[in-house]
């Protein structure tokens, strides 16, 4: 990947910019940055409310008892956990992130907690799954989607690794349903996010980047299209908030 | 959706967290793992799947699954069999459907009537054995005082209202006038039988 083609195409880093072999690095950079106060940020940020989004997104999963689930951008751990309780100990949840900071804080975070047995950790890039074919019957993404520098070789890579009849979840920032929602949220979140991450993490130019980094995702069509053309099946979405996020839900074929 | 997503893990945290009081319970909820029962409940309409299994039960509104048994019911009967002592009468109403494997329904109520939170176990991890054991024994003290509290205060006011005050009828009375009264209402029902019988056209024995 270092020919000349793929140094210069260019990809965005929230409104920016960038070359595409630069995004991973300075996303890495955002992460680093954030992953100790990750969680604490997260409830500040969403008033809890992400707890919600993943426990929706826990339920359509499906997941049994002895079923092999990759939460992929797991960070900290959140839905690894509960999978972990879920699959029992005949099951697998492998937690993947690109992210070092963020694997080893959801590591420990997982450990302290008693999460053990049947998890492994796994650093990863989500365009290139270092997974064999047909492994999976459940792969999760959260909030990691966006941050990804060639998405349709992402959604390619878990449709790969995914067994027939499994299903990726894709919870995601979307696009609020309703007008005045949106002028909302876009003042909350150019003002209002860059601030608590001034005050919590000291690094506002992050959430700053998140804010961005949402506006230039794919909308809830889009992706939806998106999944479908990779090659997924029966391909749905719930809006959540009024749409601030959307949980995709594609089977392999 | 999100409301009704955050009320069920509040359930659900409560229900965890007085599991995790009773190991017995946690134990007995594990043998039902892998089952799953539907409710329906309607006014309003509403479904939920109650999922027991390893450390608590699961409370879901989406499960792609077969289920072992469906309980369909008004809310306001559900309500009643949750917290009613005679569930068994509840159960044969006319307005509860109970459909599938029932014995799976029936283990779980069980399981949950049988209960036992050791309250004072929860505070010991907290405060230590002994400041717990103080608590608890004040606990069971200010129970078993307001219990007899509550059956004396009620005798006083009964033995008051019957034998001082006479604004009411004893217990003895009350019997002696209802015998009595049901003593007369089968009379009467005899009488109007015999009336009704005695109206009739007399059909002599070349009717027949």
């Amino acid at each position: 990947m270092t020919d000349k083609s793929s140094t210069d195409r260019t990809t965005h880093f929230g409104y920016q910019t960038v070359r595409e072999s630069e995004k991973a690095a300075k996303v890495a950079e955002v992460f680093h940055s954030v992953a100790a106060k990750y969680d604490l940020m997260n409830d500040l940020m969403s008033g809890g409310v992400h707890r919600i989004w993943k426990r929706f997104t826990i339920e359509l999963s499906g997941v049994r008892p002895g079923n092999r689930v990759l939460d992929i951008a797991g960070g900290t751990g959140d839905l690894t956990r509960k999978f972990s309780s879920l699959v029992g100990p005949t099951g697998e949840v492998v937690l993947a992130d690109i992210n070092a900071s963020m694997l080893r804080v959801g590591r420990d975070r997982l450990l302290d907690k008693g999460v053990a047995g049947n998890v492994r950790f796994v650093q990863a890039d989500a365009e290139k799954l270092p997974f064999p074919d047909n492994h999976f019957d459940c792969i999760t993404i959260a909030f990691g989607l966006r941050n990804v520098t060639h998405k349709e070789d992402a959604i390619a890579s878990m449709l790969r690794v995914l067994k027939p009849g499994g299903r990726l979840l894709v919870l995601e920032f979307s696009k609020p349903e309703n007008e005045l929602l949106s002028k909302a949220y876009d003042q909350y979140s150019f003002t209002m996010l860059p601030l608590i991450g001034r005050m919590v993490t000291g690094d506002p130019e992050s959430y700053r980047y998140l804010a961005e980094s949402i506006r230039m995702h794919p909308d809830q069509e889009t992706l939806k299209g998106m999944m479908e053309t990779a090659g997924f099946a029966r391909v749905t979405y719930h809006n959540m908030t009024g749409g601030i996020v959307a949980l995709h839900r594609g089977i392999k074929p | 959706m999100l409301l009704s997503t955050a009320l069920l893990a509040g359930v659900e945290r409560s229900l965890a967290l007085a599991i995790d009081q009773d190991p017995l319970t946690a134990q007995r909820l594990a043998t039902l793992e892998g089952r799953a029962i539907l409710l329906c409940v309607r006014q309003p309409d509403l479904q939920l799947y109650l999922l027991p299994g390893h450390g608590g039960v699961r409370l879901a509104q989406h499960y792609e699954y077969d289920v072992d048994c469906t309980l369909s019911a008004p809310a306001s009967l559900l309500a009643r069999l949750a917290l009613s002592s005679n569930r068994q009468q509840l159960l044969l109403s006319p307005e509860l459907e109970l459909t599938g494997d029932t014995q799976v329904l029936v283990q779980l109520q069980n399981i949950f009537n049988d209960l036992q939170i050791d309250g004072e176990a929860a505070l010991a991890r907290w405060l230590g054995p002994v400041a717990a054991h103080a608590l608890g024994n004040l606990a069971r003290g200010s129970r078993n005082w307001l219990g007899t509290t509550r059956q004396s205060l009620q005798r006083a006011v009964g033995e008051y209202l019957t034998e001082e005050g006479r604004q009411l009828v004893g217990r003895a009375e009350a019997d002696a006038a209802a015998a009595s009264i049901h003593e007369l209402r089968l009379q009467l029902d005899r009488l109007d039988a015999r009336i009704r019988r005695l109206e009739l056209p007399e059909t002599g024995p070349d009717d027949a």
